[in-house]
C-alpha cells in the first residue's frame, strides 16, 4: 500500500496516546508540510513515496474492538500474545494444575484445553474492550513500567504492524517499526515557500 | 568513458588543488554560476556517512566543483565508501546522464571526482594491521593523502534509492563474508538517511548555529556590558587590518563578499552585500588570471576568517561557549617527579620548532565536527 512520510519523520519516533512510532499520511500535502528545511541558504523540503503493509493489518483506535479486521484478531488470538498479556494469571494457573488435573489419565490433552479455555476467556475479555485505544491503555496499564514504546512493542510482536487514529488532519498511520516496515519507493524534493524554516 | 569510481589517487601535487580551484572559478564565472553571487548559499558541505563538515580549503573546491556541474547540494562522499555502497555513477546510466547534463547545467555536467589533500600524512607503518579496526569509515582507514570525493549528485538516483532500501540492505549483506564488513556497510546506510535530513532540515545543529550567531554577535561589538574594551574585537579587528593590508584592491572586495556568504551559510545572518555581481566576478577573474595562486588563497583566507569569528572570543581553537574555554584554560596542579624514571630509553626530544609547525597543522586541518567532544547529540 502506498502512503508518504517526510523525512524528519521517518527518523525519529514519536510517542502518542496510541503507541510509540512514526507518523504516516495517505495525503502527500501532510508529509510535505510537516517537513522543514533551513532559513536563508539553498535547502530542500523532503519526503518519501514509502510502500507498507496492508491497513487490515493496523489496529483501529476509534472502531470498538468487536469491529477490528479479522487479521488483528488473529494477532491478538495468538496464544504468546495472550499468556504475555496475562502472565501473572497463567503462571498462577500453571502452579495449581497439579491439584486440578485428574489422576494418570491423558495428562497431557487435560492441560491443552485448560490453557486453552483460558485463552479463550482472556481473548473474549479482550475483545469486549470498546476500543482500540481502550485495548492500548489496558496493555499499558499492565505493563510494569508502564512504557508505551513497550506495549507497543508487544502488539508488534503479536504481528500489528501499527494503529489507525485521526488528528486534525484525518486518518493516519502510527507504524511501530518504521525500519522493517516501511520500503521506501521515492524521495521527492522541493522548495516549499510556506514551510517550517529552521534558522 | 570512465565510469569506474576512483577510490583514491596516486601522484597528486600539493599544488594542484590551487590549480584546480582557479580553473573552476574560471568556469564558474564564464557560466554564470558563482555561488557567491547567488543570492541564497549552498548548505554546509556534509560527508553523507559521519556528518561531518570539511573546514580547509577542500571545502572551497567541492564548492565550485558542485557549483560548476550544478549540483545543488553539497552531500558528499569518499570514493571508497561509495564503492562499498555499491553507487554508481550517472554515466552509466544514459537517460539520467542526459537529464542532469540539460536541466541541471545546460551541458557542464561531468562524474568526475574532485581529489581532496589529507593535511598531515599519517604514519601507516604503525596500523599496517588491522587497519579496518582504525576507523569506521573505509576511506579513512586506508589513510591516503590523496582521495577522491563524490557529490551525491554523481551518482544515479536509482541506485541510491537501492543503497536505502533496508529490506536490500540485508540481502546485500550476505554478499561479504566478513562480519566487520557487514556492519560497516549496514551503519554507512543508516547513517546516510539520517544525515541527509540533517543536511537540509538542520534540526539537530540547530543549537551549534545559535551559539555561533551569538559568538559571531558579541566578537562584533566593541565593548563590554561594563564598558571595558572587548578583546576579542579587538583581536579581530587586528586580523583584519593586518589581512587587509596584504591584500589589494580585488582581493579585498572577494574577501568581504566571501566573508558574508560564509557567515549566512554557517549561522542563517542575513547580511548585505555592498559589492555588485560584476565586482565580486570581475575580482574573482582578475585574480584567477594573476596565475600564482592569490585566488585560492584569498578565498580560503576570507573562510578560515569567517569561521574563526564564529569561535568565543575569536579563539584560535573550536570552543564555542565560556564554560568550554574555562574548561580548556585549567590550571594543572604540577606533579611530584618519580623515584625511578618509568621508561630507560632516552626519548627523542623534539625540535621545538618542529613540534610547533605539527600542532599548527593539525589545528588547522582537522575535520569539523557537528558533534565534538561533547558527546552526540
Amino acid at each position: 500500500m502506498e502512503a508518504f512520510i517526510s523525512y524528519d519523520k521517518y527518523i525519529v519516533k514519536e510517542t502518542l496516546s496510541s503507541g510509540v512510532g512514526v507518523p504516516v499520511s495517505f495525503d502527500e500535502e501532510i508529509a510535505k508540510r510537516e517537513s522543514c528545511r533551513r532559513r536563508n541558504v539553498e535547502s530542500y523540503n523532503q519526503w518519501m513515496l514509502i510502500n507498507i503493509p496492508d491497513k487490515s493489518l493496523f489496529l483501529d483506535t476509534e472502531k470498538s474492538m468487536k469491529y477490528q479486521t479479522s487479521e488483528v484478531f488473529q494477532c491478538l488470538k495468538s496464544r504468546d500474545f495472550i499468556m504475555t498479556l496475562f502472565l501473572s494469571e497463567a503462571r498462577r494457573l500453571y502452579v495449581s494444575m497439579d491439584s486440578k488435573l485428574s489422576n494418570d489419565e491423558d495428562k497431557g490433552d487435560e492441560a491443552k484445553r485448560l490453557f486453552a479455555d483460558f485463552s479463550e476467556e482472556k481473548f473474549n475479555n479482550v475483545i469486549s474492550l470498546p476500543s482500540g485505544l481502550d485495548l492500548i491503555n489496558f496493555i499499558n496499564e499492565r505493563c510494569r513500567s508502564h512504557d508505551l514504546a513497550k506495549s507497543s512493542a508487544l502488539l508488534y510482536a503479536a504481528g500489528i504492524k501499527g494503529t489507525l487514529y485521526n488528528d486534525e488532519k484525518g486518518q493516519r498511520l502510527l507504524m511501530f517499526n518504521a525500519a522493517e516496515d516501511i520500503e521506501p519507493i521515492e524521495t521527492r524534493k522541493e522548495a516549499l515557500p510556506d514551510s517550517k524554516l529552521i534558522l | 568513458m570512465d565510469s569506474d569510481i576512483k577510490t583514491y589517487s596516486l601522484g597528486v601535487m600539493s599544488s594542484d588543488i590551487y590549480e584546480n580551484i582557479t580553473s573552476l572559478a574560471i568556469a564558474n564565472v564564464k557560466q554564470g554560476t558563482l555561488p557567491y553571487v547567488k543570492s541564497l548559499p549552498l548548505p554546509q558541505d556534509m560527508n553523507i556517512v559521519n556528518g561531518r563538515h570539511l573546514g580547509d580549503i577542500n571545502k572551497i573546491q567541492l564548492e565550485l566543483k558542485a557549483a560548476k556541474i550544478g549540483a545543488k547540494s553539497l552531500k558528499w562522499i569518499y570514493g571508497a565508501d561509495a564503492e562499498l555502497l555499491q553507487l554508481e555513477l550517472k554515466d552509466t546510466d544514459p537517460v539520467e546522464f542526459q537529464a542532469a547534463s540539460q536541466q541541471v547545467s545546460k551541458g557542464n555536467f561531468d562524474c568526475e571526482p574532485v581529489v581532496v589533500l589529507a593535511n598531515t600524512r599519517r604514519n601507516i607503518s604503525k596500523s599496517t594491521l588491522n587497519i579496518s579496526h582504525e576507523s569506521d569509515i573505509a576511506a579513512e582507514g586506508m589513510q591516503m593523502d590523496a582521495q577522491c570525493v563524490y557529490l551525491l549528485d554523481q551518482f544515479t538516483d536509482k541506485s541510491i534509492q537501492k543503497a536505502l532500501k533496508p529490506q536490500n540492505i540485508e540481502k546485500r549483506l550476505e554478499m561479504y563474508g566478513d562480519p566487520l564488513v557487514k556492519r560497516q556497510v549496514k551503519a554507512i546506510s543508516q547513517n546516510m538517511i539520517t544525515y541527509m535530513n540533517e543536511y537540509d532540515s538542520g534540526l539537530r545543529e540547530q543549537g551549534h548555529r545559535k551559539l555561533m550567531r551569538d559568538n559571531i554577535v558579541s566578537n562584533l561589538t566593541t565593548a563590554n556590558k561594563d564598558g571595558s574594551v572587548n578583546k576579542a574585537n579587538k583581536e579581530m579587528s587586528e586580523v583584519y587590518k593586518g589581512l587587509k593590508d596584504q591584500f589589494d584592491d580585488s582581493q579585498k572586495t572577494v574577501f568581504k563578499a566571501l566573508n558574508k556568504y560564509y557567515t549566512k551559510q554557517n549561522t542563517g545572518l542575513d547580511i548585505k552585500r555592498i559589492e555588485t555581481d560584476k565586482e565580486v566576478e570581475d575580482s574573482v577573474l582578475k585574480l584567477a588570471s594573476l596565475n600564482n595562486f592569490k585566488l585560492a588563497e584569498t578565498l580560503s583566507e576570507a573562510y578560515f576568517f569567517t569561521d574563526r569569528s564564529t569561535h568565543y572570543g575569536f579563539s584560535f581553537d573550536r570552543v564555542y561557549t565560556e564554560s568550554e574555554q574555562v574548561a580548556k584554560d585549567k590550571v594543572l596542579a604540577p606533579q611530584a617527579a618519580r623515584f625511578m624514571p618509568k621508561e630507560k630509553e632516552v626519548q627523542r626530544l623534539m625540535d621545538q620548532k618542529e613540534r610547533e609547525k605539527l600542532r599548527e597543522r593539525e589545528r588547522e586541518f582537522k575535520p569539523r565536527s557537528m558533534e565534538r567532544e561533547r558527546g552526540r547529540f
